[in-house]
């Protein structure tokens, strides 16, 4: 059990259950004791469950449920979890929580497009809010500023990782860090968000591989979680 | 972009060293080298007579000796040779793709560097691709004036300061081309970054140069692999490197 972290769980409750259940077992696996909170849009057994309601899938809406989860949760530190993501127990190790002031992303991270063929492991070294650690207060504050500061907007780069636009809209200047651990797996498909924008033409990342330390081979990751489903 | 043997030229510098030691690993090199640069010419800068290609011319330097300001004597030896607007760098421990040399030129004067490339460090069991998100100059293009005036300026620098300094000191601040000129004391030097298709493989081995500072005690980089596209399985790409490589690890 990692003490002092509870990991908040958000999802729309748009991708499809055989996947997403297979994924939260995976997560329930990893977490272990740690303290589980999931935000949903629909009902969900899983964890501590707070169901919001069918509000609609937008990157506002993922902000919003991140914050209802980060105000339940109690303890110093929150770690997120995605609905598409796998992690290693790593992801939430004490050695990687960063100071009170500062979020934190793990940036050792794959993708698996899972309209590629053959399929591939896609390297994305950036901050992304399914990677991220952060001290609960400071979360909070910074999304009630958002929220509070910018009641009715819906687009724009303010719904992004916390710490990487804050300031242009000024919202004050947060730190960012940076780690690595063994990498997560974000299997992206029609149901992901960044898809709605770009769809098949998302730019995926010239660092590619086909079997990877820990999680293995590709074509054999996306027949367990994937492949069943479709 | 189509790259044409009248736009590129490839600069081969070579001390020597790791065909004595193992000849195997780079006639496996310069072959893959020939398939990559597909009749581009190549400057080859050695230490010993050295000649592979069709269209390629050898400058001979005999025994320099082997040093990190030496191999950028022989870059700028080999640049000063070529005709082409544009040169890129190649070394004897690598493994280049097609792609790296036929992707992309520099559209204006700076240093442009592929950092698609993944490392394998030959004495990692399980062997395992590697990445490290740095740029070095085995992976450079350069508009080929812009590389000479830079070396040149450089080179000037180091006789200055040669006056006061032992050259171990220089070459803690003698950076790959667009690193550290500040450091150095000579004109700031623009860097642009692309990632070929195909990435490149680096063997790091105890031959190399860098081996002789950091040893096997180099850090892996993240992320890893053990299969790639294009490349695939690092234990195949393993036999290129040591022949006997299964029998060695049985």
């Amino acid at each position: 059990m990692i003490r002092n972290l509870t990991v908040i769980y958000y999802t729309p409750n748009y991708k499809d259950e055989t996947f997403a259940e297979k994924i939260r077992q995976a997560l329930l696996k990893t977490v272990g004791d740690t303290p589980l909170i999931s935000v949903s849009q629909k009902p969900l057994k899983f964890g501590k469950n707070i169901c919001v309601g069918d509000i609609g899938r937008s990157p506002r809406n993922v902000y919003k449920q991140m914050l209802i989860g980060a105000k339940e949760a109690t303890t110093d530190y929150v770690g997120m979890a995605e609905d598409d993501t796998l992690y290693h127990p790593s992801q939430y190790d004490s050695a990687y929580l960063p100071a009170y002031d500062t979020f934190a992303f793990n940036l050792a991270r794959w993708n698996v497009c899972t309209w590629l063929k053959p399929p591939v492991y896609s390297n994305v070294a950036t901050p992304c809010n399914s990677n991220m650690i952060a001290p609960r207060k400071l979360l909070i504050e910074l999304l009630e500023k958002r929220f509070a500061k910018y009641p009715n907007q819906e687009v724009g780069n303010l719904w992004n990782e916390p710490g990487k636009y804050d300031f242009r809209w000024k919202l004050g200047k947060y730190n960012i860090k940076t780690f690595g651990t063994t990498p997560t797996i974000s299997f992206l498909h029609e149901g992901s968000l960044g898809y709605d924008f770009l769809g098949e033409r998302k730019r995926i990342n010239a660092i590619r591989a086909f079997d990877i330390p820990y999680w293995g081979k590709v074509a054999d990751l996306l027949k367990q979680y994937y492949e069943s489903n479709t | 972009m189509k790259v044409t043997p009248d736009d590129l030229t490839v600069i081969y510098y070579t001390s020597n060293e790791l065909e004595k030691n193992n000849p195997y690993f780079v006639g496996n090199t310069k072959e893959q080298l020939l398939k990559a640069t597909d009749g581009l010419p190549i400057v080859i800068v050695s230490h010993k007579p050295t000649m592979f290609g069709d269209n390629s011319t050898n400058i001979v330097l005999g025994d320099i000796g082997r040093s990190h300001l030496n191999l950028y004597k022989q870059i700028l030896i080999g640049c000063k040779a070529a005709k082409t607007k544009y040169v890129a760098m190649a070394e004897d421990d690598i493994l280049y793709s097609y792609q790296h040399f036929h992707s992309e030129l520099p559209k204006s004067d700076y240093f442009l560097y592929d950092m698609n490339k993944w490392s394998v460090f030959t004495w990692t069991k399980p062997p395992q691709y590697t990445y490290r998100d740095r740029l070095v100059v085995n992976q450079l293009i350069a508009p080929r004036q812009y590389l000479i005036d830079a070396l040149e300026e450089r080179f000037a620098r180091v006789t200055e300061l040669l006056k006061t300094k032992s050259e171990a000191e220089i070459i803690t601040v003698w950076g790959d081309p667009g690193r550290y000129e500040r450091f150095l004391g000579v004109s700031p030097r623009k860097v642009e970054h692309f990632f070929s298709s195909v990435p490149s493989i680096v063997f790091t081995h105890e031959n190399a140069f860098g081996y002789l500072n950091h040893g096997s005690a180099k850090r892996l980089g993240n992320p890893r692999a053990f299969d790639i596209p294009y490349w695939n399985k690092v234990s195949d790409i393993m036999k290129l490197y040591d022949k006997n490589y299964d029998k060695n690890t049985i």
